[in-house]
């Protein structure tokens, strides 16, 4: 138990080190490449032509740079919640809600790439993919582009490139539009394919939230001097991006040509002893939240049946509502409401105690119809008895009602806990690497998702194994009749 | 105190309603200290019901009950509910009660249901009342049944261990609800052999039975009830003998 606490306390403190000697940045290191990722499946080292340049200019601006990981979709959002000060993960210029982020000057520019099989003979252009199904990324630019120029194309978006390419590769899709530089990682990586056309301009930005104007205007002066001193140039000729867009952009800089040798990048063979100590890190997570949110689920829960089973009508409605609207509503949605949405009304916790509570508040629902179900089946004798006793109506709940109700309870218990284990994955979308999301993190990096998930789903129902073990052990020890039956093992009925 | 003395329980006018159903009409009797009495009648006549009332588990809609000196009035339900609950709590305090259904914890042994209320509510020191359970338990005859749990147990010794287990509250008055119409026949005598001896220890106790020779042996008097009133209170060899109400009569037909 010690342990999940010390590991809530250092979210936390996470949380609390905004301090200015660090520049905290946020990317997604999932079908990161080429731009954030982890260099092998063991996930010790950053790598990716974004990285060397984030880290370039926290050097120049005298700050260190510490990683943030967070998922894609919600690099913005954790961006204004004041989870990291700044995003570089190709976000296109004046893309999003210009109002609330601010843009640096531009660091690198792509267009966006066609690839196809090379195999492919129907498709020369972008103009030939009508009819056709083509694979995008959740990327608004590539579907406008596609769906205003092509009447009869059909579009497939994909989570992230490897599964767009792969299905490419495999058939599914006729071709797929995506980022020119992303593009031209991977298709060296997967054999058949081929880059035939390229459409269109995007410039990619540091952002930073509206109110970090200064530091925007330092990285600024950072992007300029590399440019002068030609190491961004460098950096993205050492990674192979260079391209008509980026020659553009970068003219005013010296054109010294410094080419390092490009990195090697093959695709390695799964070490799966390397990924199995950060599975179990991450497994712990998991086991953190789970039990911490089952536990809020059980106190919240026994407070809510009590409240609405014994207090006056008014209160004990109130918790009705409580309970019916926490059932009635998606788990994922009550969890982007607490991680993003209240600190809108400046409650602002921390991932870890987010993740927990709203989990917590969810099964407590759940549990409070478990416990009513549990107080109405004892009979309304040994309430009668207890009264009699002298006992008052809390004392008679404590000691009498509440105990036997437990045991009654504890199937529907156990069954809850492993479900809530199972729901635990979502909170991988407030920034939390659990299980889920290390699964998806290492396999997306060694484009395993075969052997990993075994492991994986392996990981998880062994954790839920010794926790249905104990609640079998504990339902057979509250079980009167077994109890009266163990002590009288041995003798002669 | 100037006042006459008055009897340990004192009942008048009660009068209980479920809906349009009344229970009780205007009962009023007075009991003295250390009588057994028992009380008969045909079902549904809302003799369980006064038992229950008495103990403040139905709540009286009109008139009052005192119990060695704690009066508890339906109308000052009305003017000061906390007050009128706080006074019921004190006239439990005086007063056991014992289930047809013997209603133990199940999830205890036979001890632990002994203790738990002394420990929970008198707040006495778990030690003495360990040794107090011990020796009630004694006293009904399960001296070596403390570690057991209540399932494991026939209904006789069952309702025993309720006796006892009510005792350990030091009651001044016992209320049984039909504590034998559960159990089986030869099951009868061991229970009534325990309330004989509280009789003859003093005890106050209140019997609502359908146990006629039991009725008629052991208790000081007998109350028979018909229709939610009291319809005749009588010396135990009076009321079999000479019955005052054709009532009275028609019910001890049947039974003797």
């Amino acid at each position: 138990m010690k342990r999940f606490f010390s590991l809530i306390l250092l979210f936390i403190a996470c949380e609390l080190c905004a301090n200015d000697a660090v520049l905290r940045w946020a990317a997604d290191t999932e079908s990161g490449a080429p731009n954030v990722f982890y260099e092998d499946e063991s996930l010790a080292k950053l790598t990716g032509f974004e990285t060397d340049i984030i880290e370039r200019i926290a050097a120049i601006i005298g700050r260190k740079a510490v990683f943030c990981q967070n998922d894609y979709d919600v690099l913005i959002p954790g961006l204004q919640r004041g989870l990291y000060d700044v995003v570089i993960n190709g976000i296109v210029t004046g893309s999003g809600n210009e109002r609330n982020i601010l843009f640096s000057k531009p660091y690198y520019a792509c267009g966006l790439a066609l690839v196809i099989r090379s195999d492919e003979e129907k498709i020369q252009s972008v103009l030939d993919c009508n009819e056709s199904t083509v694979g995008i990324l959740r990327d608004a630019r590539s579907e406008t582009i596609l769906t205003d120029s092509l009447k009869k194309v059909k579009v497939v978006f994909y989570p992230n490139e490897y599964c767009a390419l792969s299905d490419l590769n495999d058939g599914r899709v006729n071709a797929v539009l995506l980022d020119w530089q992303i593009a031209a990682y991977y298709v060296g990586k997967i054999p058949n394919l081929k880059i035939i056309d390229e459409i269109g301009e995007s410039r990619y930005s540091i952002v930073a939230p509206r109110s970090s104007g200064k530091l925007i205007a330092q990285i600024d002066r950072a992007i300029d001097k590399m440019k002068a001193d030609g190491s961004l140039e460098v950096i993205i000729a050492k990674w192979n991006l260079r391209n008509g867009h980026c020659e553009k952009l970068l003219a005013g800089g010296s054109g010294e040509q410094l080419a390092d040798s490009a990195p090697t990048i093959t695709k390695p063979r799964v070490q799966y002893a390397k990924i199995l100590p950060l599975f179990a890190k991450a497994a712990v997570v998991t086991l953190t939240i789970s039990i911490l949110g089952m536990f809020v689920a059980v106190v919240l829960g026994l407070c809510l049946a009590i409240i609405r089973i014994y207090a006056p009508k008014w209160i004990s409605f109130f918790a009705i509502s409580i309970i019916e609207f926490l059932r009635g509503t998606p788990l994922l949605i009550q969890l982007f409401f607490v991680f993003y949405g209240l600190p809108r009304i400046g409650i602002t916790l921390p991932p870890m105690v987010a993740g927990i509570v709203t989990l917590g508040i969810n099964y407590a629902s759940y549990e409070a119809e478990n416990f009513r179900a549990g107080m109405a089946a004892i009979p309304h004798g040994q309430m009668e008895a207890a009264r009699a006793l002298g006992m008052n109506q809390w004392q008679s709940l404590r000691y009498i009602i509440i105990p036997q109700a437990f045991a009654f309870i504890l199937p529907p218990l156990t069954n809850d806990f492993i479900a809530l284990l199972k729901d635990s994955s979502l909170v991988s979308l407030i920034t939390i690497v659990e299980l889920t999301k290390m699964y998806s993190l290492t396999a997306s990096n060694s484009l395993d998702f075969f052997g990993t998930g075994i492991v994986v789903a392996a990981i998880y129902f062994l954790i839920g194994l010794p926790f249905v073990r104990i609640a079998r052990w504990a339902e057979y020890h509250l079980k009167l009749e077994k109890r009266a039956y163990s002590s009288r093992k041995g003798k002669k009925f | 105190m100037s006042q006459k003395p008055q009897s340990l329980i004192h009942v008048s006018n009660l009068c209980k309603n479920y809906g349009e159903n009344r229970i009780l009409r205007n009962v009023s009797f007075d009991i003295e200290g250390g009588d057994l009495v028992s009380v008969i009648g045909p079902s549904g006549c809302g003799k369980s019901t006064l038992l229950r009332c008495l103990n403040c588990l139905e709540m009286l809609d009109q008139g009052e009950i005192t119990i060695d000196g704690v009066c508890l009035r339906a109308a000052d339900h009305a003017k000061d509910e906390d007050l009128f609950w706080r006074l019921a709590h004190c006239l439990r305090q005086n007063v056991g009660m014992v289930f047809q259904e013997f209603n133990l914890f199940p999830h205890k042994t036979l001890l632990d249901n002994i203790v738990l209320a002394q420990v929970v509510v008198k707040k006495e020191n778990p030690k003495m009342a360990q040794k107090l359970a011990s020796t009630l338990l004694e006293k009904v005859g399960l001296g070596a049944f403390g570690e057991r749990f209540p399932w494991s147990l026939s209904g006789g010794q069952k309702q025993r261990a309720a006796i006892a287990r009510a005792l350990a509250m030091r009651p001044k008055v016992m209320l049984y609800d039909e504590p034998t119409s559960s159990l089986d026949p030869e099951m009868v005598e061991e229970v009534l052999q325990v309330m004989r001896d509280l009789d003859l220890e003093g005890m106050t106790q209140i019997i609502v039975t359908h146990e006629m020779r039991f009725a008629k042996d052991a208790s000081d008097y007998i109350v028979y009830m018909e229709n939610g009133e009291i319809i005749e209170i009588s010396d135990e060899d009076e009321i079999f003998i000479n019955p005052q109400d054709d009532r009275t009569r028609r019910f001890l037909k049947r039974y003797m």
